[in-house]
């Protein structure tokens, strides 16, 4: 079992094959003391417990993965066949529940990503950028900039010149 | 209600720029350009392709674009694209004035507005048409370039793409359409693009055998070659290719120079071969046999209006070509059912077969591929109108999991082989049906209790459909796609129940429809609030204040079609053009664009039909 540590101080247990999937516990692992814990200085409990349940349900899904046939004889078509059926499936278990997971508040998702980024969690880092990158696509560039907060530093003249210049080059 | 703007000042940069690349559509890439100066950077370094219709100043656009986006890795170059928005329709273009007088019969796909009065001078052709500057300049400027396209350039000729070639050493795909470019040309992207990987030539009259061979010879990393229409190349390129590029996965040639001869040295020399599409006169069933005899690799396999090959060809594919997963057979008049049954007996991981208009099909083999290819996912007969209902039973029972149906002219096609299909195969998501005129309402009824993972109906012209058919498919179905273009039965109470049940619908044509009115888009506004396409066009009784229901709730609108529509007039077209924001192609009779809304809509759409 491995002990992580938060920012203020909260700690969890998690067992090792589950920690590993993130790369820089990984790294920690083979170093320091299995003693003692490993402190997760940029995250809040919180967060923290997020981050677990990410890794730990990853960990599971990988376990419950249908294995996939490669056919050596024609007999086995049919279960060549079951068998793709029951990957999609997986897969879509896998899906749906990332999606409800990712339905989160804009604060939460922006420490996620920072945590997954810290953490080396490949995956994590994945869905949150496809989440925000979702909430890019469609919108208008004012939509954009409420969404995010952002202030708009160009001068009339400059967005203006932007898209005259432009607009050209991005015929469909 | 401030918060703070934490993605530009807590994510880091890097994190940032893999964010943008997820934005793959060009239109929102151009909004993050637009968001702050951050993003604007970002997107500099981050945008990847552009695509350029070159009319205007072409080598200033591209040197500006080239300037601005350094990490560009694809660039496609069309000077066949229609005028932009910028010019109102009817305005010549010079590009376009050169090519219809050049001779041949070109097949020209685009739908581009008729030029009138052209009086531009030749000189004037060159200025605007990117030159072989242009093009240097380009592969100075994006050495790391991967991906190059250039349509119906005319002014280019072998001097630019010697520049492309000497500069850009990791292209790795080059498409030319239409271009004067010669073998000088071709030579040097053989000699100096060792990682090549596609070649597209197509109308290209100025490459000869000469440049062909010369490339195959230095390009062992070839892996998928297109040749169409360039008179100067024979089976003498096709044997170089044959002889190097071993590792040559698809081939697609839509050549009349191209003989027997040509098609054998590939299917001896390039045994990793997985994708081939011929559209040869001069190619028959020798070649065929050939093929059968050594690509083991083969899965997809297109013949178009092949008269020289009779049954024994596709025995030998049969028996060789045991991982075949896609057939298309277009025109191929001499075929019976014969060829398909030894298909299906032997190429039992077929996924998709594709016939069209193959006038001796009747049942027999269709039978067979019923009974022995059970992956098969996807069906397509078009104007195969011998084919018997009976055929249909096997694949019910045989192909469970297919997932898409396509039927054009089937007039045998009848309620009972619908029922049987539909209650053998759940899994059908697309199911198109085109004048089958034997098909009732027992048949969707089947369908709509089924194939709930159907998302995708048409019954064009299926006349004898009627508003059960309707009920039934939303009783069981939540569609994203929908046509029932020409069923003169269905009313609005059909299509009310249909936009009750399917919120998530896209795409829907109801044109030719005399009793569909203004109730049905009251109807789709209130149950279908992502559609994005709708056509109207001869629906006699909509009106301007249909369309000003429709809008209300459909506001992600982009395409509309409404000729011949008595009662929309300008003032409802306006409706439309102002309330949706995103709306792109718009089809009405010219007469019925107001200043108004010419003026307004000129920067929104990118096509405005006229001549009807």
């Amino acid at each position: 079992m491995v002990l992580l540590r938060s920012i203020d101080e909260i700690t969890v247990e998690v067992a090792e094959t589950v920690a590993l999937k993130s790369n820089m516990l990984k790294h920690a692992l083979e170093e320091s003391n299995p003693e003692q814990f490993i402190p997760l200085p940029n995250i809040t409990g919180e967060v923290m417990f997020k981050i677990v349940d990410y890794m730990t349900k990853q960990t599971e899904f990988e376990s419950k993965k249908p294995q996939e046939i490669v056919e050596k004889s024609p007999e086995l078509e049919g279960d060549v066949a079951k068998a793709k059926e029951a990957l999609k499936a997986w897969e879509q278990t896998v899906a749906t529940w990332e999606v409800a997971y990712m339905d989160v508040s804009m604060n939460m998702l922006y420490d996620l990503f920072l945590g997954a980024n810290f953490m080396d969690l490949q995956g994590l880092l994945s869905l949150c950028a496809e989440k925000i990158a979702s909430l890019i696509k469609g919108k208008t560039v004012k939509e954009i900039r409420k969404t995010f907060n952002i202030v708009n530093d160009f001068t009339p003249e400059e967005e203006a010149d932007y898209v005259k210049k432009y607009e050209w080059a991005f015929t469909d | 209600m401030k918060g703070a703007d934490l993605i530009n000042t807590v994510v880091p940069e890097e994190v940032l720029m893999d964010i943008l690349t997820r934005v793959e559509s060009k239109p929102d890439l151009d909004s993050c350009a637009l968001v702050c100066r951050k993003w604007n950077r970002i997107d500099r370094l981050t945008r990847r392709s552009v695509k350029i219709a070159a009319y205007g100043a072409a080598d200033q656009l591209l040197a500006r674009v080239i300037g601005r986006f350094t990490g560009l890795t694809s660039v496609i170059i069309d000077e066949l694209v229609p005028l932009s928005s910028y010019f109102p329709p009817g305005l010549a273009t010079p590009s376009r004035h050169r090519r219809n007088t050049l001779s041949g019969s070109r097949k020209r796909n685009r739908n581009s507005p008729e030029s009138s009065s052209s009086s531009v001078e030749e000189n004037e052709i060159e200025q605007h048409s990117l030159s072989d500057a242009g093009l240097s300049f380009l592969g100075v400027g994006c050495k790391q370039l991967e991906h190059l396209s250039l349509t119906w350039c005319q002014s280019l000729t072998s001097l630019g793409l010697v520049s492309i070639a000497e500069n850009c050493r990791a292209l790795k795909s080059l498409e030319i359409q239409g271009c004067y470019i010669g073998d000088d040309g071709l030579i040097a992207i053989g000699q100096n693009c060792k990682l090549l990987q596609e070649l597209n030539l197509k109308f290209c009259e100025g490459i000869s055998d000469k440049g062909l061979t010369d490339l195959a010879r230095n390009s062992n990393s070839l892996t998928s070659l297109a040749i169409s229409s360039c008179p100067s190349i024979t089976d003498m390129s096709l044997q170089a290719v044959a002889s190097h590029c071993h590792h040559l996965a698809a081939l697609t040639l839509e050549m009349d120079s191209i003989k027997d001869d040509g098609v054998i040295s590939i299917a001896k020399g390039c045994r990793s071969l997985k994708s081939l599409k011929l559209q040869c006169v001069n190619v028959g069933d020798l070649a065929l046999q050939v093929v059968g005899s050594f690509c083991a690799s083969l899965e997809v396999l297109a013949l178009y209006s092949f008269q020289g090959f009779t049954d024994g060809s596709l025995c030998a594919i049969s028996k060789g070509c045991k991982n075949l997963r896609q057939l298309v057979l277009t025109d191929c008049n001499l075929l019976t059912d014969r060829s398909l049954e030894y298909i299906a007996r032997g190429c039992t991981k077929l996924e998709h077969i594709e016939i069209n208009g193959c006038q001796n099909i009747e049942s027999t083999g269709l039978e067979s591929i019923g009974r022995f290819c059970s992956g098969l996912l996807k069906l397509s007969l078009v104007y195969c109108s011998m084919l018997l209902k009976s055929a249909f039973i096997e694949v019910g029972s045989g192909c469970s999991l297919l997932q898409s149906l396509h039927l054009f002219e089937c007039p045998r096609f009848d309620d009972d082989a619908m029922c049987q299909i539909a209650v053998g195969c759940r899994n059908l998501r697309q199911v198109h049906l085109r004048r089958c005129y034997e098909i009732r309402d027992k048949g969707m009824i089947s369908v709509g209790k089924n194939c709930k993972y159907l998302t995708d109906l048409s019954l064009q012209f299926c006349e004898r459909v009627t508003d059960e058919s309707l009920f039934a498919i939303a009783d069981g179905c939540s569609l994203q796609h929908l046509s029932v273009s020409g069923c003169h039965k269905i009313t609005n109470n059909g299509l009310a129940a249909i936009a009750r049940s399917s919120p998530d619908l896209i795409s829907l044509d109801i044109s030719v429809l005399e009793n569909i009115g203004d109730i049905a888009m009251a109807e789709l506004a209130e149950g279908c609030p992502k559609l994005k396409e709708i056509s109207l066009s001869q629906c006699t009784k909509v009106t301007d204040v249909g369309l000003t229901h429709l809008v209300k709730g459909c506001m992600g609108l982009e395409t509309c079609s409404m000729v011949y529509c008595p009662l929309i007039t300008a003032s409802g077209l306006a409706t439309v053009v102002s309330s949706c924001s995103k709306i792109k192609k718009v089809l009405i009779e010219e007469w019925k664009v107001s200043e108004r809304t010419r003026r307004r809509a000129g920067s929104v759409l990118t096509s405005l039909c006229s001549e009807l």
